[in-house]
């Protein structure tokens, strides 16, 4: 009787060890052609996100299974790494050398426009966002100084260090507010948009030396993540690289009574990015939607040709 | 205080004190074990307290209705912010935390606990010391340095040497998440063998045995429990390890097809999700659920690893 | 006559055997010991060698400039160094007098086996709980809003189950005949605890509340959500640079934030970081053994 246990113990850790070592090999010995085409994409609480699936992927959801990165600058790494990666990502995250931006077309047969700073502005890039600041209200004070400093020259002169597309003259303000007199210490609370993130911090960086009394906390964390502080009320100004849903400003409203004012700081676009040693050279928005959506056919490099 | 007694004769005096102590110093004492007493019950207080909280938040979803609970643990669609379609299932999620740490466990627990052995039976006492500092620095090294090293280091060394699509992955984090147990493994499975009375090892040697016939036959089968409490603890650590996986193991929302392939852990959705998630929507409440889990979950392996470890401590 | 004993102790094939299976279980298990080392060991080779190149005593006291890009982790460091003191100096005393009350007063109830379970339990709470709670209760309910008191509470919790642990088993190695020879000339039991309990197993506490000065500093998720921000400006150099309501940067949070979301940074900074944060703990930790080495060296029982 216990040889029969025995032997039925062992039949038992037989079978468990070939699964294992089946799901251990499925993977090794890969190598050479990547024909899968790896998706990179990002966490839902991104603006970036949001904005990916409103206007590429029209609404629909992301198909499950792509690579949710935390930053902008996690999808343009990864990318780097992965020779079958395709991702989306700000254009100031562009790492010349490791990967590259892929011109994009609206539509099958128009020419495909690539991510430059004329072709953002001109709106011939299909999926250009500006980028906003958001706060409860009229801005206050301190508040309002800085928001008023970062549409002016010195703010946008930032904007465009960063690898984004600062604000034409005509929608800047004038430099009135180039050295705010110095007052009270103040605190101004930010966060928001990943995106964005290396903007406001370098804003914060710079506006520090000229206005000493007033303290910026920047966190990044998504759009979303700022936009939901926003309507809790517990931060100054929220960074975001997409609109804010109706709900949201409904939502912002009963909340705190304050109707949540939106600035234009600046535009994006929005990059699509791939290894460098991917042979592809353009894409559409119908071929991305196919990518990345719920129910999209495409997963092969080879079925793009 | 000096006495006041005069009955006594006058040569003991000065031995005879009654001593009383001001009514200050026996307030100050009664007040004092008051407050120890309430630091006692702290903490209590602070784990009750976390488990109301989370489940306080978590329940207006559980038990709203039109929410399923079958549907969260067994379905593996995870659209929390999708405008059509609203799905809350974390079976890729628990998969995930699943899936890596196994694969932490099958690497830790043999390496832990033949470095336990060693330690404990085979070894002279200054290696001995040396072993046991290494170790216990090992076991002080934070989670997010650990997540730095899964996500520069090692993801490079896994593509070169499998040829991976990607470098983070289930073995990327399996293998971050070992080497952060070891440490627990090899101290507590120390522990248990330590607990094993030397009678034991006497009457081996009084019939001739070896060591490695002594540890084979005789104390692994003794120390048994306290070997599978330190493999329970290790697990507890894995599963609620955060900042290590939430780097390493890409993050991807789906049942993983094989050990190189990407996966999202219940602990990392949670980090990534919380902050957007508007306070009181279904969403934060779905979150905190994943939370009440994750508590269960370790609530379990921790008081199993217990009832085991004080079994063998009274013996 | 001695053939006897010639013939008892002769060494069998069977002996031999048994000899050579210890041998090489011997150099296996030893193996394993050192297979856990050694990668770590060339790890930190690597990223000492890749960090090299800005270590510097300038890295610590500059702030980052240039977006981050450049410079040192001034604001991170003394934002860790912040939040470890603040939370120390709550969950210290809680947890020695919690741990006191568990071994000196309590007696073998079934309340008193509640609250060690209690405790051990709030030892295994995964962290990112931890900042869920710390989110919902210190964050919103008790209004302190993001700052650094926020997060230092909620480090608090944090380290409290391990302080209690070590100090009740600090207080249990002191022997039981010591308390006795107190209570037999007349002392109470906190006089006992006083004078002879706390200053003897004073080496087992400190240890104990240096050891979670490591964690503190290490740990991410709770402060991820209650305090700790991505950037904020501070003077190079300057010790007193948050108060208790603002927020703070911390090194494992800069970290974090590095090594994901600052594009084009210098490829030896982040690096760096990992180091002086490795190095910190390490440092801690080597100081609470060496503290606990030469303390037991000093008892005189």
């Amino acid at each position: 009787m216990k040889k029969h246990i025995t032997r039925l113990r062992g039949i038992h850790l037989g079978a468990i060890a070939t699964l294992c070592a089946a799901f251990v090999l499925t993977g090794c010995g890969r190598s050479g052609v990547q024909d899968e085409i790896i998706r990179v994409s990002r966490q839902s609480s991104s603006g970036t996100y949001e904005f990916f699936r409103e206007h590429v992927l029209n609404k629909k959801d992301f198909k499950q299974g792509s690579r949710d990165m935390n930053g902008s600058k996690e999808v343009v790494e990864l990318v780097a790494s992965a020779p079958g990666a395709i991702g989306y990502s700000g254009m100031g995250y562009n790492e010349p050398g490791k990967v590259k931006m892929l011109p994009v077309s609206a539509k099958q047969g128009e020419p495909a426009v690539p991510p430059t700073v004329e072709n953002t502005l001109s709106k011939k890039y299909p999926i250009a966002r500006s980028l906003l600041l958001y706060t409860l209200g009229e801005p206050q004070g301190e508040v309002k100084k800085y928001i008023d400093w970062c549409l002016s020259d010195p703010g946008q002169k930032i904007v465009e260090a960063s690898g984004y597309v600062p604000l034409p003259a005509n929608q800047r303000l004038s430099g009135s507010a180039a050295t705010p007199a110095p007052g009270a210490k103040t605190t101004i609370q930010v966060k928001g948009s990943d995106t964005m993130v290396n903007v406001a911090q370098a804003w914060a960086e710079a506006y520090k030396k000229i206005a000493p009394h007033v303290e910026i906390e920047v966190s990044g964390g998504g759009s979303g993540q700022g936009i939901a502080a926003l309507i809790k009320g517990s931060i100054d100004i929220c960074n975001a690289s997409r609109n804010m849903k109706p709900e949201e400003i409904e939502q912002a409203k009963k909340n705190t009574g304050k109707t949540p004012k939106e600035f234009v700081v600046g535009y994006d676009a929005l990059a699509i990015y791939v290894h460098k040693d991917n042979p592809i050279q353009s894409i559409t928005i119908d071929q991305l939607a196919s990518i990345f959506a719920e129910g999209g056919s495409l997963t092969k490099w080879s079925q793009l040709k | 205080m000096n006495s006041t007694d005069t009955s006594k004769p006058a040569a003991y005096s000065f031995a005879v004190r009654e001593a009383r102590r001001p009514g200050w110093a026996v307030w100050g004492e009664r007040g004092l074990q008051v407050l120890i007493y309430l630091c006692g019950i702290s903490a209590i207080v602070f784990v009750l307290s976390i488990f109301v909280f989370v489940f306080k938040e978590a329940a207006p979803v559980l038990f709203g209705g039109k929410f399923s609970l079958t549907e969260f643990l067994f379905s593996t669609e995870w659209y929390p912010t999708s405008e059509s379609n609203k799905r809350y299932g974390v079976l890729a999620m628990i998969v995930g935390t699943f899936s890596v740490t196994a694969l932490a466990m099958v690497i830790a627990v043999p390496f832990g606990l033949g470095a336990a052995i060693y330690i404990s039976e085979f070894c002279g006492t200054k290696v001995k010391e040396t072993l046991k500092i290494i170790i216990e620095l090992l076991a002080a090294i934070p989670s997010v340095v650990w997540g730095f090293i899964g996500l520069t280091v090692l993801s490079k060394l896994i593509v070169q040497f499998t040829g991976a699509p990607v470098g983070v992955n289930i073995l990327n984090g399996g293998l971050i998440l070992a080497l952060m147990s070891v440490p627990i493994i090899v101290s507590i499975g120390e522990d248990a063998l330590k607990a094993v009375p030397d009678s034991y090892r006497e009457a081996g040697i009084a019939l001739g045995t070896t060591r490695w016939q002594l540890v084979r036959r005789v104390l692994l089968p003794a120390a048994k429990n306290g070997l599978l409490a330190a493999v329970l603890l290790g697990v507890g650590r894995g599963v609620g390890e955060t900042m290590a996986v939430l780097m390493c193991t890409g993050h991807a929302v789906h049942i993983p097809h094989s050990i190189l392939d990407s996966v999202r852990t219940l602990t990392a959705n949670i980090a990534a999700e919380l902050g957007e998630a508007p306070v009181g929507s279904d969403h934060y409440r779905v979150l905190f659920l994943t939370g009440v889990l994750l508590f269960t979950i370790t609530f379990a392996v921790n008081l199993t690893a217990d009832l085991i470890v004080r079994g063998i401590r009274r013996k | 006559m001695n053939t006897r004993s010639e013939t008892l102790f002769v060494e069998t094939p069977l002996v031999r055997r048994k000899l050579r299976q210890e041998k090489v279980a011997k150099w296996i298990f030893f193996g394993m010991a050192v297979a856990m080392i050694v990668p770590l060991l060339l790890i930190l080779g690597y990223l000492i060698e890749r960090a090299a190149p800005s270590l510097s005593l300038s890295f610590l006291i500059d702030v980052p400039v240039n977006g981050m890009k450049e410079g040192g982790i001034w604001s991170a460091l003394v934002g860790t160094i912040y939040l470890v003191f603040i939370s120390l100096a709550v969950s210290a005393p809680i947890g020695i007098l919690a741990a006191v009350y568990l071994n000196e007063y309590a007696r073998d109830t079934w309340f008193n086996r509640i609250i060690n379970l209690a405790v051990i339990n709030l030892a295994g709470v995964p962290s990112i709980v931890h900042a869920l709670f710390g989110l919902g209760a210190f964050v919103y309910a008790a209004k302190f809003g993001f700052s650094v008191i926020a997060a230092s509470l909620t480090l608090a919790i944090m380290t409290l189950p391990v302080i209690i642990a070590s100090t009740r088993e600090a207080l249990a190695s002191v022997p039981q005949s010591f308390r006795e020879a107190c209570w037999n000339v007349g002392a109470t039991r906190w006089q006992a605890i006083k004078a002879i309990v706390l200053p003897n197993s004073i080496s087992g506490i400190l240890t104990g509340i240096i050891l979670q000065v490591s964690r503190a500093a290490g740990e991410t998720a709770p402060i991820m959500f209650t305090g700790a921000v991505y950037f904020k400006a501070v003077s190079k150099g300057d010790v007193f640079a948050y108060g208790l309501n603002d927020q703070c940067m911390a090194l494992s949070m800069h970290l974090y934030t590095i090594s994901t979301q600052v594009p084009g940074v210098k490829e030896s900074i982040p690096f760096a970081t990992a180091v002086v944060l490795l190095g910190l703990v390490l440092l801690v930790n080597a100081a609470a053994i060496t503290l606990r080495v030469y303390l037991r060296s000093r008892k005189k029982w």
